[in-house]
């Protein structure tokens, strides 16, 4: 008799651990839906355009370092005040280099400065496409384009 | 305090995960002891205070990485610990520890969650994996040679380096160090296809910057089949590879060519090693040899039957015969099928719920990153996981080949749990990286937001 | 974008995870009662090795097989070799045959007679409780049959035809199965010596034992002719006398009678053509009925396909006899009238199981209702005191078919009386007679069978018939009986078919 009641008491605590199981998994499922419109939010609220362009470096005041630029399809970038991202720095040309979005990719182009446009390291000879996440040097302020 | 408010999600999901612990010690005593007391907790214990510390350190720190993560992986993990407590404590273990098969279980929990921490609070810059990565794929390559040379056998793979009294399977961490590699590889080289596709005229695109890379990772898989006799691991690397490949150019027919590459490979190695054309056939017919070959397979599946939808219960499946347990390595490469025999199909089920939340939680983060690299790096490092959750699964329930790998955060193994651990660790410092720059971003957005301004 | 391929990713993985949970299901919960009942399934292991296993009574409740635990250890004893191939061996390392593997989670108790029951006790997960079972055979008939066959090799099968009981059913070479169960070291040798046994003594050759039945074929000729009105029991075949000396050309191929020992060949009808059993009046028989027919007449019978004795969750398996050569769906056509006109005297590529002859037999006196063997009747709960306890499940036939009309069986009934009481009859299949052992006032019904196989090899020797046979008489037995390579039916099957049929009439009676 206590043999039967031992196994009762083995069924009901499997049938809990299990049901523990899946009350867990359900607040998994509702951790998810609600994150998944928080996120949804977010993204409405901070990621409406193609990309940005984070500032790593700047010798001047403007743009000044961790300053995050909203960039739409055709950006300019120079010590010119008329840019689109206006540049302090002497080591910029008027108009330095010029972003822009064809596409599916972004793509940088030189506009003739003196002291050429860098990614990742390299001096650009032409037109390159980007990937999100290259680092990008117009003078001496390093970016990095993100998502 | 503003900090301990901080990962209310993440805690609110721990705690019923924690309970799983304690509640499955106590059945499995009650089950193997016959009286109705709750018995040590010991291990119990030790469980949920590795987790909440984990817990709290993040929190502490103020880490806004993904906060379903860790809970999912503790949910895992738990399910491990119980069953491992369940098993003869003789089966496995350290002698080092000299702790038994769970206690040496919780001390590599430990270690896991520490670097796991570390990791998530202190990468707080990627570009020491980032602008590194043919370092760690020449890393990952010499492992995988000096594993082939020098490794020892252990069930006719080769897949262990013993130094003292500490072995390792450099697989593990060979696998992280080649995401890395083909993530900054993709990465890189995406953008230059994207280019070329845009170019007018009738341009040819032999895609070379990707058919190379898939040649030498392919030649690399099908050595390591044929070396180290592990298919399991190889089926997984290639795995993992076309998963990124496909995010990275969005293209089914590389995938395809991929896919069809490694089954002509299979096919070959089929009909050249007879290592290979053994397990292919055990797993077409496992029944063709029951005792022999066949057996884990012929056992597993029986496991499987024993349990039915609700389990045999904790403790009380797996029936012994002559002192032996039914199926050999039930604390490794087989935990699943003790699973479903002693937590039934629903448990089983659960298990496959939990790796899908991890799946769900990869692929957000891989979503939200901010650059392609962090993009490519969290889809890597996710399907690894979610991959090897799939095979080995399969493998026990005969989908797919049984082969010698662990599944992640349940089955027993030291490298396994710290090399899975690292990549939970670098999913969260990539999602919180991804969502402080977010906050930054919007702190500063009235500013910003209108860059135009400045230019006038 | 990167992101935009991350979603088909996630789908392309989540049908990973739904095959995987369909594996899941296909295997515990589609396939789970069928692996849980294989005979290597560990649970079952374990659970013989620890569990006392059921006892398996006769009829009277006399013990075939029981089992006590010695130092937690099950063995399990068996009462008489005679029942060895029927009962089987239940062996930790050589798993399990007959009765013993048929039923073997109702003898360990991983199943319960009463679904019901089965829900209940794997819910609680209770121990498995073994169960007894009460077989139709007698041990004493059982014995006695094993007896006539002693240093031979055949097989005597004995049904109830009026149930489809099985009375006796007895193999021989047999062996004494309780050396190979019990401690599984001790085993061993005894196990490797019978395997390496020339005369195959793990052979049922009852249910197993696939032979040409030569002329008790002409039973099943004689009841398909007259079933599909080619023959009534008055025809004859005016060409037959010459044909007796000359042979019968069939499509090219001469068919010659067996030697008639001084019996001058007359123009016979059904019954002295029964009684002298004339090759050459079947081989008209067949003709005349045809090759389709024939084969139709013969599969009504149970030829042309697996049979088995019990129900079909429970089966002892049966091979398949047939008549030409089976195929998937049966037996294939004949090649020609020749081939039909010897299978007609169940020669050419007619073979039968012992089990199969016996129900031929059974069918005839059954009035033409051939009622499907069974060999348990009753499942018990385990009783203390080692009597059958309280009866759980009861079982019978698990069903009959009319094979022929009750016209026909008639008819056939009176041939094969007379074969064993007809004056031509008498040198043949008259040592049939249960007259002959003892038992008065009863008449009975045979047939002989001489199967040739060609070459130097001596016939086996056959025999089936019933008892009792008079017209009205309600019949108690039917058997078959082979001898292999032990020459004319009338010399050794038919005198161990009388003495096991009259002794079963004598147990029967007191």
């Amino acid at each position: 008799m206590t043999n039967e009641l031992l196994r009762l008491l083995l069924l009901a605590l499997q049938l809990g651990f299990l049901a523990l199981l899946f009350v867990i998994l359900y607040r998994f499922a509702r951790a998810l839906r609600a994150d998944l419109r928080q996120a949804e939010a977010t993204a409405a609220a901070t990621r409406t355009g193609m990309g940005r362009l984070v500032v790593l470096e700047s010798p001047g005041e403007e743009p000044s370092v961790g300053r995050v630029l909203q960039i739409g399809p055709i950006t300019t970038l120079g010590r010119d005040l008329n840019s689109t991202i206006y540049l302090d720095d002497e080591f910029a040309s008027g108009t330095h280099a010029a972003l822009t979005f064809r596409g599916r990719a972004w793509y940088v182009e030189d506009r003739r400065s003196t002291n050429g446009t860098w990614v990742n390291g390299h001096r650009i000879q032409r037109p390159v496409a980007l990937s999100y996440g290259d680092e990008l040097v117009v003078g001496r302020v390093r970016f990095r384009l993100e998502r | 305090m503003y900090r301990l408010a901080a990962r209310r999600t993440e805690l609110g999901l721990l705690i019923p995960v924690l309970l799983l612990v304690p509640l499955g010690v106590v059945v499995t005593h009650i089950a193997q002891s016959g009286r109705a007391e709750l018995g040590p907790l010991a291990v119990a214990v030790v469980f949920v205070g590795l987790m909440l510390g984990a817990h709290l350190v993040l929190a502490w720190s103020g880490h806004r990485g993904d906060e379903l993560l860790l809970p999912a992986v503790a949910a895992m993990g738990a399910l491990g610990i119980v069953m491992l407590n369940r098993l003869p404590q003789d089966l496995a273990g350290n002698p080092a520890f000299n702790l038994g098969m769970v206690g040496t279980q919780l001390v590599w929990f430990g270690i896991g969650l520490a670097a796991m921490v570390v990791v998530a609070i202190g990468v707080r810059d990627d570009g020491f994996l980032r602008h590194y990565k043919y370092s760690w794929g020449l890393l990952a390559a010499a492992l995988l040679v000096v594993t082939l040379l020098f490794g020892s056998e252990v069930n006719g793979a080769r897949l262990w380096i013993v130094i003292g009294p500490f072995g390792f399977q450099p697989s593990e961490a060979i696998k992280v160090m080649l995401v890395v590699f083909v993530a900054g590889y993709l990465a890189e080289n995406r953008a230059v296809l994207a280019g070329a596709s845009l170019r007018l005229g009738p341009v040819a695109l032999p895609p070379i910057p990707y058919l190379a890379p898939m040649l030498v990772v392919f030649a690399a898989v099908m050595l390591v089949v044929v070396v180290s006799r592990d298919l399991g691991t190889a089926l997984l690397f290639f795995g993992v590879f076309l998963t990124m490949l496909f995010v990275a150019t969005g293209r089914r027919t590389y995938v395809l060519f991929g896919a069809v590459l490694f089954v002509v490979g299979a096919g070959v190695a089929y009909l050249l090693f007879p290592h290979v054309h053994e397990r292919i056939d055990t797993w077409i017919d496992p029944w063709a040899d029951p005792n022999g070959s066949g057996y884990q397979a012929v056992q597993a599946i029986y496991a499987f039957a024993r349990g039915g939808l609700l389990g045999e219960g904790l403790g009380q499946g797996l029936p012994q015969v002559d002192g032996r347990l039914p199926i050999p390595a039930v604390h490794t490469d087989m935990i699943f099928a003790a699973i479903g025999e002693e937590l039934g199909l629903l448990g089983g089920v659960a298990m496959l719920g939990l790796v899908a939340v991890i799946m769900t939680r990869g692929l957000r983060i891989a979503v939200l990153a901010r650059d392609d690299f962090s993009t490519m790096l969290a889809t890597g490092l996710a399907a690894g996981l979610v991959l090897q959750s799939l095979i080995i699964i399969g493998g026990n329930l005969k989908v797919v080949p049984l082969t010698g790998i662990t599944l992640p955060f349940v089955s027993y193994g030291g490298s396994s749990l710290l090399a899975s651990f690292v990549v939970v660790g670098l999913l969260l410092s990539i999602s919180h990286r991804s969502i402080e720059t977010d906050q930054a971003e919007s702190a500063e957005s009235p500013e910003s937001a209108q860059p135009e301004m400045h230019a006038g | 974008m990167i992101a935009r391929h991350l979603p088909r990713l996630g789908t392309a993985m989540l049908a990973g995870f739904a095959v995987l949970a369909l594996a899941m299901s296909w295997w515990q919960v589609v396939l789970a009662s069928q692996l849980e009942a294989r005979p290597d399934n560990p649970a079952l292991i374990a659970a013989h090795r620890s569990e006392p296993r059921g006892t398996i009574f006769d009829t009277n409740g006399t013990v075939l097989a029981s089992t006590t635990v010695v130092d937690g250890i099950a063995r399990r004893a068996y009462a008489d070799p005679a029942s060895t191939h029927l009962v089987g061996y239940a062996s930790f390392r050589y798993g399990t045959s007959g009765i013993e593997r048929a039923w073997d989670e109702l003898l360990v108790g991983l199943r319960d007679p009463n679904p019901l029951h089965d829900v209940v006790n794997d819910v609680l997960q209770r121990p498995p409780q073994p169960h007894d079972l009460v077989l139709t055979v007698d041990a004493r008939l059982q014995s006695f049959a094993a007896a006539q066959l002693a240093g031979s090799v055949g097989a005597v099968v004995a049904l109830d035809p009026t149930t489809g009981a099985v009375l006796a059913m007895t193999s021989s070479p047999t062996f004494n199965a309780t050396a190979i169960s019990g401690d599984p070291l001790d085993a061993e040798a005894p196990w490797s010596a019978l395997q390496q046994d020339p005369g195959a003594p793990f052979v049922d050759r009852a249910r197993n034992g696939v032979y040409v039945p030569g002329s008790i074929m002409k039973v099943v000729t004689a009841a398909a002719a007259l079933e599909a009105g080619a023959i009534t029991p008055q025809t004859t075949f005016p060409t037959q006398p010459q044909e007796e000396v000359s042979g019968l050309v069939v499509s090219g191929f001469t068919i010659t009678e067996h030697d008639l020992a001084g019996v001058q060949p007359a123009l016979w009808d059904l019954s002295p053509a029964m009684q002298i059993s004339s090759n050459i009046y079947f081989a008209h028989v067949g003709l005349e009925l045809g090759q389709g027919p024939y084969l139709t007449g013969a599969s009504a019978f149970g030829f042309c396909e697996d049979l088995r004795v019990g129900p079909a969750d429970h089966a002892l398996p049966v091979s398949a006899s047939s008549v030409t050569a089976l195929t998937e769906g049966g037996c294939e056509s004949f090649v020609d009238d020749a081939e039909l006109a010897s299978a007609a005297f169940g020669q050419a590529r007619v073979t039968a199981t012992p089990l199969q002859m016996a129900l031929v037999a059974a069918t005839i006196a059954n009035q033409g209702v051939m009622l499907a063997p069974f060999v348990v009747q009753q499942v018990r709960a385990p009783d203390p005191s080692g009597t059958p306890g309280e009866v759980t499940a009861t079982y019978s036939s698990p069903g009959g078919r009319t094979v022929v009309s009750p016209q026909t069986a008639e008819a056939v009934r009176a041939a094969m009386v007379d074969a064993v009481h007809g004056p031509l009859g008498v040198p043949y299949a008259g040592a049939a007679n249960v007259a002959n052992y003892g038992i008065g006032g009863v008449q009975t019904a045979g047939k002989t069978g001489t199967a040739q196989r060609g070459g130097d090899l001596p016939p086996h020797s056959w025999f089936i018939g019933f008892a009792a046979a008079q017209s009205g008489a309600a019949p108690s037995i039917a058997v078959a009986v082979i001898v292999e390579g032990a020459g004319p039916g009338s010399v050794t099957a038919a005198p161990i078919g009388g003495r096991v049929m009259a002794e079963w009439l004598r147990l029967v009676g007191s």
